[in-house]
C-alpha cells in the first residue's frame, strides 16, 4: 500500500491551513431555471422557489459535511441561476421584484450566503425584458439581502452597448441611493459586465449561463495567504524563480477545489463544472493579494511596477492552476477588490494607489474595477464613463472585465466607509473631475473590435 | 423525487409534535432551526435499509486519515495518541517521527474505517488531548494530501 508521505509535505499542508488561511473560498451551485417560465409571474415565483429549495436544499449540509471531513473551511455556499430577465420574460408583467423576493425567500431557505442570476444579458441591446429587469435592480437590491445582480453590457464579438452603460450608470446611482442608510451596500451586490463568464462561482456576478446543464457546481478556490508565505520566504529569487514557485503553490491549492469539486458533486449527485482559479483575498490579515505584490518588493501596491508584478502573480497562479484541474473556468484570475482586501485598502488610503492605476492593473488580471467606494456626488455619467473604459479593455483584450463601484451617499474623499463582513472598508478614492458626459449621451453601440473577427 | 420539508411546513405543525419522513427527504437549514425551536420530534423511516448500509460501508472502506503532532518533546506522546486512537478502534498504518532541537513531529497514518467515532469527533478528542499535553494534534482527511502532493 504505497502511502508514504515526507514529513515535508504533511507539514506543509497543516501550516497552509492552520497558519495561512488556505480555504475554499466558495462552492456555488449554478441552477437552471428554464423550466420555471410561466406567464403568471407568481406562477414562475412559486416554481423558481421549489426548485431552489429542491436542487438546493442539502447544499449547506453536504458543504459543512465536507468542511469537517478535510478539515479545510468553505467559506460560502451559493447558488447562481438563469438570468432572472430571460425567465420573468414570458410573465407580462412590468417589474420583476417579486422575483428578488423569491430568490431571498430561497435563499434564506437553504442558509446559503448569497444568490446569484437577479441578472440580464444586454451587450447588444435590450429585450422589454431586460429593460423592466434593469429598471427593477435598485428596489430588488434595497429589499434583499442575498440576492446579487449582474448585467453583461458588452462582449468581443459584439461590441459594447452604450445605452447598456448609461443606464447602469443611473442604475448605481439610484442603488446607492435607495441603499444609503448602508453606505450604498446595494451597489457591492451589483456588478457590470463585459464578456461575463457563464460559470462564475463567485458573486456578485454569478449566474448560471444559457449553456450550462440543469444543475452544476462550481468551486473557487483561495489562497493569497499560502503564495504570500512563499513569495516572503524567497525574498532573494529572481522573477522567473519565483513565477515558478508561485506556480508550484497555485498547484497545490488548486488540488483543494478540485478534490472538494468532486467529492461535492459526488454528494450532491451533481454534475462538477469548474474549478475557478481566482485568487481571492479576503480583509483578514495576510490574507491579501496587495500584501503579495509587496512582498514581491514593491513599497506599496500601486507604486510603478505594480502591473508588471501582477502580471508575473497572475500568470503564474493560472499555470499552476491549469494543471491542477481538469476543468477549469469562471473568472480566473487575481482579484483586486480594495475594500475586501486589507493592503488594498490601506495602499488607497496612504494614495499609493488610485483607480487609475487599479485600472491598468485590471488589462491583465481578472475582475475589473471592484469594491471601490467613490464619491457620492460623483454623476452617473462619469460612472458610465468608468464602466465604459472597464468594458473597453475587455472587449479588445477578449477578457472578462467587471465594474463593482459604490458611489457612497454623502462621503468624499478620504473618507471610510464600512460594508462589514467579507466585504470590508475602503477609503473613498477620488474621480477624475473632467466630464465624459457628451461622450456617453451619444449613445448607440461600439462595435465589435478587429478581435471579433476570427472566423 | 425526495421529498422537501420547508419552513412553511413546520410552521404548520403544533409544537412538540412528531414528524414522520423518509430517510432522503431534504430539510431546509430554516425547517431544520423551527423544528428545534418547536421541539418537533423528528422520526426517520429506512425504505430498503440494507442497501443504504452496505452504501455507507463501502464508502467508509477507502477513509484513511493522517494525524500530526508537533510541539515540545515530552515522555508519553506517543503512548497517549496512539491510546486515543485504540480506544477508537483506530488502527495506524504508518508512522514516522523526527525530534529536532527538542521540537517533536510526529505523522501517522491510520485506517478510520471501522472507527467508532466519526471524524469530527475523532479529531476534537485528539485536539483536546493536545490542548492538555501542550502539543498541536491535528486529524486531517488523506484525501487532502493526495491531492495535493501525488498527481
Amino acid at each position: 500500500m504505497p502511502f508514504s508521505y515526507t514529513t515535508d509535505e504533511v507539514l506543509e499542508t497543516i501550516r497552509m491551513v492552520e497558519l495561512e488561511n488556505l480555504d475554499i473560498r466558495t462552492i456555488t451551485m449554478g441552477i437552471s431555471l428554464r423550466d420555471c417560465a410561466d406567464p403568471d409571474l407568481k406562477a414562475a415565483g412559486k416554481k423558481i422557489y421549489e426548485k431552489i429549495v429542491r436542487t438546493a436544499g442539502n447544499l449547506v449540509d453536504v458543504g459543512e459535511e465536507l468542511e469537517r471531513k478535510f478539515g479545510i473551511p468553505i467559506i460560502n455556499k451559493r447558488v447562481a441561476v438563469t438570468p432572472i430577465a430571460l425567465i420573468a420574460e414570458a410573465a407580462g408583467e412590468d417589474d420583476y421584484c417579486y422575483l428578488a423576493q423569491v430568490l431571498e425567500k430561497a435563499a434564506v431557505e437553504i442558509g446559503i450566503n448569497f444568490i446569484g442570476g437577479y441578472a440580464a444579458l444586454v451587450h447588444k441591446g435590450f429585450t422589454l425584458g431586460d429593460q423592466i429587469m434593469i429598471n427593477s435592480i435598485p428596489t430588488a437590491l434595497a429589499e434583499t439581502e442575498h440576492v446579487c445582480a449582474a448585467v453583461n453590457v458588452g462582449t468581443t464579438k459584439a461590441g459594447i452597448n452604450m445605452e447598456a452603460v448609461y443606464t447602469m450608470g443611473k442604475v448605481i446611482k439610484e442603488t446607492a441611493e435607495r441603499t444609503a442608510d448602508r453606505n450604498g451596500l446595494g451597489c457591492a451586490k451589483l456588478v457590470v459586465f463585459c464578456n461575463a463568464p457563464e460559470d462564475n462561482p463567485f458573486m456578485a456576478g454569478a449566474f448560471h449561463g444559457v449553456g450550462e446543464p440543469d444543475c452544476v457546481i462550481n468551486v473557487g478556490v483561495s489562497g493569497p495567504g499560502v503564495i504570500l508565505h512563499v513569495v516572503k520566504n524567497n525574498p532573494e529569487a529572481d522573477l522567473g524563480t519565483l513565477a515558478s514557485l508561485i506556480k508550484q503553490t497555485a498547484f497545490k491549492i488548486t488540488r483543494m477545489g478540485e478534490l472538494f469539486g468532486r467529492a461535492a458533486s459526488k454528494k450532491l449527485g451533481v454534475p462538477f463544472g469548474v474549478v475557478d482559479l481566482s485568487l481571492a483575498p479576503t480583509p483578514a490579515v495576510g490574507d491579501s493579494v496587495a500584501d503579495i505584490l509587496e512582498a514581491m518588493g514593491l513599497e506599496r501596491c500601486g507604486a510603478p511596477g505594480t502591473t508588471a508584478a501582477l502580471a508575473v502573480l497572475n500568470d503564474a497562479v493560472k499555470k499552476g492552476g491549469a494543471m491542477a484541474s481538469s476543468y477549469v473556468g469562471g473568472l480566473s484570475g487575481a482579484f483586486i477588490p480594495v475594500s475586501e482586501d486589507e493592503g488594498m485598502s490601506r495602499a488607497a488610503a496612504e494614495g499609493a494607489l488610485t483607480i487609475e492605476k487599479l485600472e491598468a492593473m485590471t488589462c491583465i488580471c481578472s475582475v475589473g474595477l471592484d469594491m471601490i467606494a467613490i464619491p457620492g456626488d460623483t454623476s452617473a455619467e462619469t460612472i458610465a464613463a468608468i464602466i465604459a473604459d472597464e468594458a473597453a479593455i475587455g472587449m479588445i483584450n477578449k477578457k472578462t472585465t467587471g465594474v463593482r463601484i459604490i458611489p457612497a451617499p454623502g462621503k468624499t474623499p478620504g473618507d471610510y466607509v464600512e460594508f462589514g463582513g467579507l466585504l470590508g472598508r475602503a477609503p473613498v478614492m477620488a474621480v477624475n473631475q473632467f466630464s465624459p458626459a457628451a461622450f456617453v449621451r451619444r449613445g448607440g453601440r461600439i462595435p465589435a473590435p478587429l478581435q471579433a473577427l476570427t472566423n | 423525487m425526495p421529498e422537501v420539508i420547508t419552513k412553511d411546513k413546520i410552521a404548520e405543525l403544533p409544537d412538540r409534535s412528531q414528524l414522520k419522513v423518509a430517510v432522503d427527504t431534504i430539510i431546509t437549514r430554516a425547517a431544520r432551526e423551527l423544528i428545534k425551536k418547536k421541539s418537533i420530534e423528528l422520526q426517520l423511516i429506512e425504505e430498503n435499509g440494507s442497501q443504504k448500509e452496505e452504501k455507507q460501508k463501502n464508502d467508509q472502506d477507502a477513509e484513511r486519515g493522517i494525524v500530526t503532532v508537533v510541539g515540545r518533546d515530552r515522555v508519553g506522546i506517543i503512548a497517549r495518541v496512539a491510546g486515543i486512537l485504540a480506544e477508537s478502534n483506530v488502527n495506524i498504518l504508518d508512522i514516522s517521527q523526527t525530534v529536532l532541537q527538542g521540537f517533536f513531529a510526529m505523522i501517522m497514518i491510520v485506517d478510520l474505517s471501522s472507527s467508532r467515532n466519526n471524524f469530527s469527533e475523532l479529531r476534537q478528542k485528539l485536539e483536546d488531548s493536545g490542548e492538555e499535553m501542550g502539543l498541536k494534534i491535528t486529524l486531517q482527511h488523506e484525501d487532502v494530501f493526495r491531492y495535493m502532493h501525488r498527481v
